[in-house]
């Protein structure tokens, strides 16, 4: 009995190792060297030199771009973008479970595809919108219109940069995690619905509130942490926008860019392995901040 | 003919309507042209027997598409014709733009010029059918198929597998060129010298630092940006070229500021293959209606800025070009014109307070904020082309760019050296400009660095360099023509002669400034006090104080870590700066201190 139940447990592992040794290599070990970098001088061209906590009290104490810029923009995006591009990509999947399959399919498409291929619609859409020429479609329509007599700067002057950012960020938002909370409305049993409107329910309202979130609540917490990791990870947009590395001014500059710059510009990968460490305490915050408010009890576990 | 006349007209139009293409405001136009629309009929029906006599001698086909252009302008011009107050708001059709009558008629006088022939093979054949001229649909499709399964096997992008004594070389080209490359090595270098080379592509320069880690980096890089090498050289990895004893041998073919950010503390770490210039490009059709010389200095520019702005038309400078990062190749220019300098000659801080430095920055952002120069333009080419721009400054990629891809405006427009200051009043006007291009480097732990030089040595060496953009020529088409670096090289390439002799003038005020530990900060912050300046509205003068502490700080941090004086650091050694002053004393074999 007890050899058998022990013979059991070890197949169970042998079931798990493909997925432990994949998680190992591509997962915990790339942490693990980065953890390690981070406490290094690293020219990424000589052996690294172990100097202790130096990175990091540099990284809070002397890199004003990065306390400066890096920090609050990263956060102020995050905080915009994540809770916007959830609430919009919940209230398409709704809109779309109303419509008719073929419609949605089309429509489904057309919302998930600028997640896809924001980098190429990047340069042949919203730079040529944006463009600071006369042509450049926006300040050609406000100058026909009679609005602005000369062209508005948009992708120049350091207070727009952010502004578009977050508009192109919020259209291009609505990526894996509107697939599931799409295909989680269409799961919810119909029965529900009819058995809440027996029981008194009165509108649409409280059918969304009452039952479409509390049945999808797995697929909005997935959501959830796909917007915040995908949010805090976001890199390279202002500069894609504005054509500019570093953007003007440093605006819409985010802690990927700054590590980016600090790994392959200065050569400086332990400092950068620093930041990314930091990146990732900050990420961890915000997973278990959604866990604790769309997970449920057994989600709770994790932590 | 009809061009020069549609073009006349167009600026006509554009005086009397101040360039306001709304189509809500009404124009007696008629009032100050009469004899418009009878001009553009006949400008019509003379278009039209053209392409009836072009027609007849094509007993084929009726209509072919290079001409049918011809009747698609013909018919826009009457239908300008029957409305002629508004064409104001028909510009586009008539004379701007890629569909107007001008440009159509251009694009069908550039067909008729250049009928290409080509043949694939000759038959002699007497009473037997010939094989068809193209192949059957399966049969495309399976060498389309071949010639995928063929690509895994294709060397070029094969790095591996070469055997010990063989030079590995990575060049920073595409494929086009690296085949010319390849075969011209193995026709001259390898028979001369029977030391076999295997260049292969770099499609990324990160491969150098990745394959320098794993230490299988190749013996030489050719054609890597100029602006790369530094960072590699200042950590070690490069072989200082210097060490060779017939450096100068080389070094004397080209002008020595194209070494500068080659250039690291008493090492010069690669050789400069090929070099960029900036022209001032002008339309002299428009210069000519105007009444306006071509500029040569920025004085002549500020003063004619006021006539063209009154015809609704500007002045380019790549300063408003579509990036918003000013880097040194737009800002730098500026700044030497004035006198001034970015960095000291000794140790390592920034000089953005001289007074010749304040001078320029003030000058490039009163360019924007008091002259009104254009703040971005997506593309000067189609603004120099459609003429609202009828002047600028650019590379010397428009040259190309115009003739291949404006042929309707062929004679209308010319290049010459850009403006400049005459500062000590000698009458010569100073034109610096950046020379920005590609250079040959060897790796130091390379085990065949003497065979490495031989070789960079042959591939700059005037003749080859003269051979390879004469094989470019044929090969890939003028359109693919570089810059050659060395100058004997370029004096005797296959470029146009008029473009040549401008181009030979202008390289003669190459000048870059240095790379040094850190130096980005001083490109970056400079490209932001031009924006705080120029969008923020900022006064000059504290948006530079705003700047010169983050210069420090970024310079000196980067000196502590290798180790130079810095503030924090003394006694640390001393870094000394290549500049135009000095650049010999590492060139120049019989530089006296």
């Amino acid at each position: 009995m007890n050899k058998s139940k022990r013979k059991k447990v070890n197949d169970a592992y042998l079931f798990a190792l493909p997925y432990f040794l994949v998680f190992f290599t591509f997962v915990i070990a790339l942490i693990v060297i980065s953890v390690v970098l981070s406490f290094t001088y690293y020219d990424t061209i000589n052996f690294p030199d172990f100097v202790g906590l130096r990175n990091y009290v540099n990284l809070f104490t002397q890199d004003t771009d990065f306390m400066q810029y890096a920090l609050p923009t990263t956060i102020k995006y995050a905080l915009i973008i994540g809770p916007g591009g959830y609430i919009i990509s919940f209230l398409m999947a709704w809109l779309l479970a109303q419509v008719s399959y073929k419609l949605r399919t089309v429509l489904a498409i057309i919302l998930y595809s600028p997640s896809l291929t924001s980098g190429v619609l990047m340069a042949v859409i919203w730079k040529v919108t944006f463009s600071g020429d006369t042509r450049g479609y926006l300040n050609y329509f406000l100058l026909q219109m009679g609005f602005i007599n000369e062209p508005v700067q948009w992708l120049q002057d350091s207070n727009m940069i952010f502004g578009i950012m977050i508009f192109v960020g919020l259209w291009s938002s609505m990526s894996v995690g509107f697939l599931a909370m799409l295909s989680g409305i269409l799961n919810i049993d119909k029965d529900l619905y009819e058995a809440a409107y027996v029981d008194g329910m009165k509108s649409r309202w409280q059918e969304i509130f009452y039952i479409t979130i509390p049945s999808i609540k797995p697929q909005m917490l997935f959501g959830a942490v796909m917007a915040v990791v995908g949010t805090f990870n976001a890199a390279g947009m202002a500069s894609a926008l504005t054509g500019a590395y570093p953007p003007p001014q440093l605006a819409g500059w985010l802690i990927v860019d700054h590590m980016n710059d600090f790994g392959f510009s200065r050569y400086e990968m332990g400092y950068a392995s620093a930041m990314s460490v930091v990146l990732l305490m900050i990420v961890m915050i915000f997973y278990y901040v959604s866990v604790s408010l769309f997970g449920e009890k057994k989600d709770k576990r994790i932590r | 003919m009809i061009m020069d006349n549609i073009s006349s007209i167009s600026l006509m139009v554009k005086t009397i309507t101040g360039g306001n293409n709304s189509d809500t405001v009404d124009w007696d136009i008629l009032k100050y042209i009469p004899d418009l629309v009878e001009r553009l009929n006949s400008y019509a029906d003379r278009l039209e027997e053209i392409y009836d006599e072009i027609d007849e001698m094509d007993t084929g086909v009726s209509g072919a598409g290079e001409t049918s252009t011809l009747n698609v302008a013909a018919k826009q011009l009457r239908r300008i014709a029957k409305n002629p107050n508004k064409i104001g708001s028909k510009l586009q059709e008539f004379s701007e733009g890629s569909g107007s009558a001008y440009q159509l008629i251009g694009n069908a006088i550039s067909y008729m010029m250049q009928q290409p022939l080509s043949i694939d093979c000759i038959y002699v054949y007497q009473d037997q059918d010939l094989p068809k001229a193209t192949g059957s649909f399966f049969r495309k499709l399976w060498d389309g198929i071949k010639g995928f399964f063929y690509s895994f096997f294709d060397t070029r992008y094969n790095d591996n597998d070469v055997d010990e004594d063989t030079l590995e070389v990575w060049v920073g080209q595409s494929t086009l060129y690296l085949d010319i490359i390849q075969s011209m090595i193995d026709q001259d270098f390898t028979k001369d010298t029977g030391i076999k080379v295997k260049a292969s592509i770099m499609n990324n320069v990160q491969k150098i630092v990745l394959s320098n880690a794993t230490d299988d980096n190749p013996d030489a890089v050719l054609a890597i940006d100029n602006w790369n090498p530094y960072a590699y050289a200042l950590r070690g990895i490069l072989a200082d070229l210097t060490e060779f004893d017939d450096f100068e041998e080389v070094s004397e073919n080209y002008y020595a500021n194209n070494f500068t950010p080659l250039i690291f503390e008493d090492g010069v770490y690669g050789i400069p293959e090929t070099q960029s210039v900036f022209l001032l490009y002008y339309r002299k059709d428009i210069l000519d209606y105007l009444d306006l010389d071509v500029p040569d200095t920025w004085e002549d520019i500020i003063n004619m800025l006021p006539i063209l702005q009154s015809h609704q038309m500007n002045f380019y400078h790549p300063l408003g070009g579509e990036s918003s990062f000013k880097g040194y190749g737009f800002t730098s220019p500026i700044i030497y014109q004035f006198g001034g300098e970015i960095y000291s000659e000794f140790g390592i801080e920034s000089t953005l307070r001289d007074e010749n430095t304040i001078k320029a920055i003030k000058f490039m952002t009163d360019l924007f904020t008091i002259y009104n120069l254009p703040l971005q333009v997506s593309s000067f080419f189609e603004h120099f082309r459609s003429g609202d721009m009828p002047l600028g400054i650019s590379t010397i990629d428009l040259y190309l760019q115009m003739k291949y891809a404006a042929p309707e405006l062929s004679g209308q427009w010319d290049a010459v050296v850009i403006p400049g200051n005459d500062l000590d009043d000698d009458g010569i006007v100073e034109r610096w400009s950046p020379s920005y291009g590609k250079a040959s480097i060897i790796f130091e732990n390379s085990d065949q660095k003497e065979d490495a030089w031989k070789l960079i040595k042959w591939w700059n060496s005037t003749e080859v360099q003269i051979e390879y953009m004469q094989n470019i020529k044929t090969g890939l088409g003028e359109k693919y023509l570089m810059l050659s670096a060395n100058m004997d090289a370029l004096k005797q390439s296959v470029w146009d002669e008029s473009i040549k002799s401008v181009v030979m003038e202008q390289a003669k005020w190459a000048r870059i400034p240095a790379v040094t530990p850190g130096s980005y900060v001083v490109e970056r912050e400079l490209s932001n006090i031009w924006n705080k300046v120029v969008i923020d509205k900022e006064n000059v003068l504290i948006a530079i104080n705003e700047s010169v502490p983050k210069i420090v700080r970024e310079l000196s941090r980067k000196a502590d870590e290798f180790g130079y004086v810095s503030v924090n650091n003394p006694d640390g050694r001393p870094y000394y700066v290549p500049m135009n002053e000095n650049i010999d004393r590492w060139i120049r074999e019989d530089y006296d201190e």
